[in-house]
């Protein structure tokens, strides 16, 4: 056998391996679990760039060298082993935050401020404090080929149209005060939530997985509680903008007139653009 | 048979001659079995045929790098039957002559072992450092010797160069004899090599149960383990994924800033006109509208190619904050709070030019990062030739130094990201919330998310968005500053391109300008937000 150098011959291995794994999430459109869409180019960009640096390593390969060490390179294939044996979770409970209680009324944050919502509902939220299990709801189906039935003056909100329909609304409230719409989302509780109160929420994320956050308004209906955390709903609600009291602040609360259960979308996160 | 070949090299009168002599000398290389000594250079000095008689040694010469090939051992092999060959080779030859000839069976190459005069070591770089960079690149261990009549400083320089060449090998500096001990360490006939062996087996079998456990958490689904690793999994690969681009362009930039780029013209950017340094390293990063991950090589580069540090250490700091998709971004997450995002990009200066003022002052023992005397090889570590000249084989030696970066960068992105995942998944928020309403515990607190959480500049704001209903707003603003120049993933980046103390230093540094500064933010904030 020909002797070559054996670093160059593993650095060489490792960039395919990544390439490999790069272009298999691109093309399948995993990697949306993952990242932003916007830096779906800069990836295809890595995996051109790495394919010509490995390219240009052969003849440096070719030279052999004395005495190499490989072990360092251990820390590259850690990741790689796990980003190909588990997959992205999905779940959105299991993202927005482990470690925290999961009941609707949780003791031991007594040591709070005055107010008892730790975070506002109503605009995004940093992932900390669901971690409920969800039985995930209906099975994936297909694309939009769901059929949804939208009753006259209500307005169906599209996965495509939800954030900037969020943002306007959350910004502007005044001017969607008694209107009608139909939104999927879904079930996002935290703690010091009513019985009757949830959010149904999409996950957006701006960068990547780390910084997901839910998007939702605080949805009061009687019957909340028949819905689990993680479950996929539509929901066909009036806008009311009240005074919430643990927050402190005026917001849209929605007022739901019915409740349906949804398929889970082919695509679960919602991606901000800016 | 079994033939161990040791290697004795360094350039013309580096003392190769009298060191293996003095080998045979202290019995380093023990009299009995039979000794070939392969002598590739004439040297000034010689041997005496009486001593090495003795000790039943063998001399054979070479005058030309071609008779070296297997042939060449066969026969000698089969001739003297050794069980050592002892290679004094020839300076100018390259060892990769010797590493591509295909041995005997039996037959390897144990330890080269190389020789350098330190008073010669900076002009012979200077004009022939490819040759010698080659055959350094290569050693188990570099001695030095000679260096008496130079500064410590001097000394330093070589053994930074040295390390630039050769990570690995041992650097020793002697003044007189060698310790026995040392020597023996290369020389000694070695068994075979178990220690090796072991690792290996420990490798493969570390692979295996990392797969067994993550098997096994999946079948037995263990909700709650399964769970915790999916998420923690996901949120990892997300920042690799995320950082990748941006390392890339960090080392393309670094590596043609390396090549492309003179010292000179670089440092006398920054330093033509004295105040105009560090407003421009300010402005600099207007133009480098990347993640984060992408400074740490970029500026390692600066310094060493000269710039002083204080401009460098505020472009690093600077340039995440006036980017001007961080700043459109902070715009995007407190939508009607344009004040805001005037207060992120004014502190983020603020401290950048602070903490650049003042950084000099922390570290004073020369260049964190030492400047070396050879241009072709750098602290990536030797490259190998280019096949072309000119353009085509500075390109070439770009890629490559490129993608020599990457790897070294890359091990610090993976660390960071991984313990910041954990952490991120691991501890809960609520643990920071009951400081939510301390002036002076805020602050502090959001330092330490910021610090946690490494994400990047961009998301930084969305996140401090959320921490903005509970946390005084002067506390969120110093989250959304410090961030970028506090993290975890990017100090360990640092780490890659600078010495430790120093990166211990800054993170040092900025934890207290942070804190002190934005305790000011969050009193001054009370009154006024």
């Amino acid at each position: 056998m020909k002797k070559i150098n054996g670093e160059v011959l593993l650095q060489m291995i490792l960039i395919a391996v990544i390439d490999a794994f790069l272009v298999g999430l691109l093309v399948t459109g995993k990697v949306k679990n993952y990242i932003h869409p916007r830096l779906i180019l800069y990836l295809w960009f890595a995996v051109g760039a790495l394919a010509v640096i490995a390219l240009l390593m052969i003849p440096v390969m070719l030279q052999p060298r004395h005495k190499v060490s490989l072990f360092p390179y251990l820390i590259f294939v850690f990741p790689l082993l796990t980003g190909f044996i588990l997959p992205p979770t999905t779940d959105m409970a299991q993202v927005a935050g482990i470690g925290t209680g999961k009941t609707i009324s949780s003791p031991g944050l007594s040591e709070q401020a005055p107010q008892n919502l730790q975070d506002t509902v109503s605009q995004l939220t940093f992932p900390e404090q669901e971690a409920s299990q969800s039985s995930s709801s209906a099975p994936e189906s297909g694309e939009s080929a769901e059929k949804v039935d939208v009753p006259d003056g209500v307005t169906l909100i599209t996965d495509d149209e939800y954030l900037d329909w969020y943002m306007d609304v959350y910004e502007n409230p005044e001017k969607y005060e008694g209107k009608q719409y139909k939104i999927k989302g879904t079930v996002f509780r935290m703690d010091g939530f009513a019985d009757n109160e949830f959010v149904p929420a999409r996950m957006a994320m701006v960068c990547c997985a780390a910084d997901l956050a839910a998007a939702g308004f605080l949805c009061r209906a009687d019957d909340a509680k028949k819905w689990n955390d993680g479950d996929w709903i539509w929901v066909t609600a009036t806008i009311k903008v009240e005074f919430e009291k643990n927050m402190g602040e005026t917001m849209p609360i929605l007022y739901p007139s019915s409740i349906e259960p949804a398929e889970k979308p082919k695509e679960e996160w919602v991606y901000p653009t800016y | 048979m079994e033939v161990q070949i040791d290697v004795v090299t360094g350039f013309l009168e580096s003392g190769k001659t009298s060191f293996i002599q003095s080998l045979l000398e202290r019995d380093v290389i023990a009299a009995g079995r039979p000794t070939v000594l392969l002598v590739c250079e004439e040297g000034l000095e010689e041997y005496d045929p009486e001593q090495l008689k003795a000790k039943n040694i063998t001399l054979v010469t070479a005058d030309d790098p071609n008779t070296l090939n297997q042939t060449f051992f066969q026969n000698l092999i089969g001739t003297h039957k050794p069980h050592r060959i002892l290679v004094e080779y020839n300076g100018t030859w390259k060892i990769g002559s010797l590493l591509k000839i295909k041995l005997p069976d039996g037959c390897r190459i144990n330890s080269i072992v190389g020789l350098v005069d330190a008073s010669t070591f900076e002009t012979y770089m200077s004009n022939m450092s490819r040759m010698m960079a080659e055959q350094l690149a290569n050693c188990d261990v570099i001695f030095v010797n000679r260096f008496e009549e130079l500064e410590p400083e001097q000394a330093d320089i070589i053994r930074r160069s040295l390390k630039n060449i050769n990570r690995k090998a041992e650097k020793a500096f002697f003044k007189n004899r060698i310790p026995k001990n040392i020597l023996k360490r290369y020389f000694m006939i070695a068994g075979p090599s178990l220690w090796k062996v072991a690792k290996g087996f420990l490798v493969v079998f570390l692979f295996w149960a990392v797969v067994m456990y993550f098997q096994a958490v999946q079948a037995l689904a263990l909700e709650n383990q399964y769970t915790f690793l999916q998420s923690v999994n996901t949120i990892f690969i997300s920042i690799l994924l995320q950082a990748i681009p941006f390392v890339l362009i960090g080392v393309f930039t670094s590596s043609i800033l390396q090549v492309f780029v003179s010292d000179t013209l670089l440092v006398r950017l920054f330093t033509k006109h004295r105040l105009l340094g560090a407003p421009l390293a300010v402005v600099l990063g207007v133009f480098f509208p990347v993640c984060d991950c992408a400074m740490a090589p970029v500026v390692a580069r600066m310094v060493r190619k000269g710039v002083p540090l204080s401009y460098a250490v505020t472009f690093l700091l600077a340039a995440p904050v006036v980017n001007p998709v961080v700043i459109w971004s902070t715009l995007y997450a407190f939508p009607g709070q344009p004040r805001i995002v005037l207060l992120r990009v004014v502190w983020g200066i603020l401290v950048a030019l602070i903490a650049g003022l003042l950084i000099p002052l922390l570290w004073k023992k020369g260049l964190p990062v030492q400047r070396t005397i050879i241009d072709s090889t750098c602290a990536s570590g030797y490259i190998g030739d280019s096949s072309s000249e000119g353009f085509r084989g500075k390109l070439e030696i770009l890629f490559r130094h490129a993608g020599m970066e990457f790897f070294n960068v890359g091990r610090y992105v993976v660390a960071g990201a991984l313990i910041s995942s954990v952490l991120q998944v691991l501890v809960p928020k609520t643990a920071l919330l009951g400081t939510a309403q301390n002036v002076v515990l805020a602050p502090l607190a959001m330092l330490v998310a910021a610090f946690l959480m490494s994400v990047c500049s961009t998301s930084n704001a969305f996140i401090a968005r959320s921490f903005s209903y509970t946390f005084p707003i002067g506390s969120v603003l110093g989250f959304m500053v410090m961030g970028p120049m506090l993290d975890l993933k990017n100090l360990l980046m640092l780490m890659s391109g600078f010495r430790r103390g120093f990166v211990l230093r800054l993170a040092g540094l900025l934890a207290v300008i942070g804190w002190i500064g934005f305790v000011t933010a969050t009193i001054a904030g009370q009154g006024v937000l």
